[in-house]
């Protein structure tokens, strides 16, 4: 089937890419492997900087409203699994249905595919009951089931800190946020240091004199010692969720499930004291390691990609108007570097406006400019980076673009 | 249990710490080598959930793998029900 | 294992859906998926390991690792994460190559 543009991922970028085509008269479809749109924005609820609570899926209905009364087309239960140049999209239908177009031509290709998690390796982590913290996200807020009756947390982050909350809203018992185990593997998910230098911008979200320490932990050497070192011995409370920033888990058990948790004091040298080891019943374990972009079409297309850990990881290099190495193809969203909903938002829209301009749409300077400035915005405003210096990495983006940066020719 | 060497890191082939370093012991520098070597990314996810972790072992056993922006460089990016993948027309 | 009250959720009226899990009958609610539907009906184990049988369950939750897929007769293999239950629907556990 013939259209002007197709967009992968029907999240908060992707919806408004494709608000901004449809508005300018383009034939623009949105596809999406899940049944609803709204991406991550689904099960968002977590308390905003102007007072008052985010609810991620009143946003999601909002951009869907808006983005369907545009023109576009909306397709839930569709997974792009090629792309071509040219473009051609091929759309697996996941239901096998067989009443839908197995691939779109289009003359550009918005990739808004957001962002997934780094997994977080423990023994026991294959067992049934231990999730990602997005999973048990959309397991509360979206589908109204608790991931379990007595759930730990694991990993120390922004997200892994809301989840707990929204788990403890929810009725389920959160015995604590604790740090994985201190593997290489799992990168400085385990620090003590790494994980303070990571909270310091929630400290204006959730005051906590802890927090506080951590924001100053990111100025100084001293400040992060002193963080690092103290904690009461029932936790730091954070939103109403113990947070033991120095207890680690070191193994999950059970027989077939979850059943409970090996927990050990982390020393000041980083390392747990098996010695001290205790056990603890759960039913549900839930690990955060972070976000990274989910790149996989830019990928196999030989786009260019920058390394930039701020960002998430490997970032498809884009310039200033969203476009990618490769001509035609846009990205959107934290596809592009994990910088949240809002700043989603407007990347989204900027890539629509090229798009349209892309198409031999009239589309003036002045435009793209205002599009440019409200993204320099949203990144200004973003009360929580989830990685510290994601702003000043993003920023540098468009340089490197500039020179065409392979990591992998 | 499954602690240490004998702790998964592929969780769709169920390959271990052990064989990852002893592929990189033999040898392997690239992601495809060590999956090649292991299985390591060749399941039904294709790498999505291991890629990182093998990354992060391959450079604590040797060096950075060469060529790291994805094990996942072919098509499709996922897996196709049954009967739709066919040329179309 | 169904929120009920929630302090800041809106209620969701949705009406009740007959399926089968393994040829045992369940109800769930319109439009959840059906990972969820068999957690809240107690069912963690979504598939068994096809090489060394270990259970497993749901894992990421977006459809990307795959750890949830199972077998819904007349469709195929689904990712129970990211499809909802429909009335009727019979689901079982995937065995090797997909099929039960």
């Amino acid at each position: 089937m013939r259209v002007d543009a197709v967009v992968v991922g029907g999240g908060p970028a992707g919806l408004r890419a494709a608000t901004e085509v449809a508005r300018r008269g383009g034939d623009v479809v949105v596809l999406d492997e899940n049944p609803v749109f709204g991406g991550k924005l689904l099960g968002q609820l977590h308390e905003s900087h102007a007072g008052g609570w985010w609810r991620g899926w009143e946003v999601a209905a909002r951009l869907e409203a808006e983005a369907r009364s545009a023109g576009a087309v909306l397709r839930g239960d569709a997974g792009v699994w090629a792309l071509e140049p040219g473009w051609r999209a091929r759309v697996a239908d996941l239901l096998n249905r067989g009443d839908q177009p197995a691939a779109y031509e289009a003359g550009a290709v918005v990739v808004a595919t957001g962002a997934c998690e780094k997994p977080v390796a423990v023994p026991g982590w294959t067992l049934p009951g231990v999730m990602t913290v997005g999973a048990a996200q959309v397991l509360t807020n979206v589908h109204r089931v608790r991931p379990g009756r007595r759930a730990l947390v694991v990993g120390i982050d922004p997200l892994a800190l809301t989840v707990a909350r929204q788990l403890a809203l929810a009725g389920v018992e959160v015995v604590g946020v604790v740090l994985p185990p201190p593997l290489g593997l799992n990168a400085d998910a385990g620090s003590v240091r790494a994980t303070l230098a990571r909270l310091g911008s929630l400290a204006s979200l959730a005051p906590t004199p802890w927090l506080r320490m951590a924001a100053a932990a990111l100025e100084s050497g001293l400040a992060r010692e002193l963080a690092a070192r103290v904690g009461p011995p029932g936790g730091v409370r954070v939103w109403g969720v113990p947070v033991h920033h120095r207890t680690a888990l070191l193994e999950v058990q059970g027989d077939g499930r979850v059943e409970r948790v090996v927990l050990a004091p982390v020393g000041a040298d980083g390392e747990p004291v098996t010695s001290r080891r205790r056990e603890v019943q759960v039913d549900a374990v839930c690990l955060s390691g972070g976000l990274m972009p989910l790149a996989e079409l830019p990928a196999v297309l030989g786009c260019g990609f920058a390394r930039d850990e701020r960002l998430g990881g490997d970032v498809p290099l884009h310039g200033p108007d969203m476009e990618s190495t490769v001509p035609g193809l846009f990205v959107a969203g934290d596809v592009t570097g994990v910088e949240g909903a809002e700043v989603a938002m407007a990347k989204g829209r900027l890539a629509g406006l090229a798009v349209c301009r892309r198409l031999g749409r009239e589309v003036r300077d002045a435009e793209i400019e205002a599009a440019r400035r409200k993204l320099d915005r949203a990144r200004q405003e973003a009360k929580i980076e989830f990685y510290p210096g994601a702003r000043q990495a993003a920023g540098a983006m468009g340089q490197r673009w500039r020179e065409v940066a392979w990591v992998d020719p | 249990m499954s602690d240490g060497p004998e702790l998964i890191v592929c969780r769709c082939e169920e390959v271990v710490v052990r064989e990852v370093l002893d592929a990189v012991r033999a040898g392997c520098r690239t992601l495809q080598e060590v999956k090649m070597a292991t299985r390591a990314g060749m399941g039904p996810c294709q790498g999505r959930v291991c890629r990182t972790l093998l990354e992060r072992l391959v450079t604590l056993e040797a060096a950075p793998p060469e060529g790291a922006a994805g094990l996942t460089k072919r098509l499709p990016v996922h897996p196709v029900p049954l009967g739709q993948l066919v040329e179309e027309e | 294992m169904r929120i009920t009250d929630h302090p800041l959720l809106p209620a969701l009226s949705r009406r009740e859906v007959r399926f089968s899990f393994e040829g045992r009958e369940l109800v769930a609610l319109e439009g959840e998926s059906i990972a969820a539907a068999l957690l809240a009906a107690g069912e963690r184990v979504l598939r068994h390991h096809e090489r060394t049988g270990a259970p497993r369950g749901l894992y990421c939750g977006i459809g990307h690792c795959l750890e949830c897929r199972v077998w819904v007769d007349d469709v195929g293999t689904v990712r129970a994460c990211t499809t909802r239950v429909e009335d009727g629907m019979s689901v079982r556990r995937s065995g090797f190559g997909g099929r039960p």
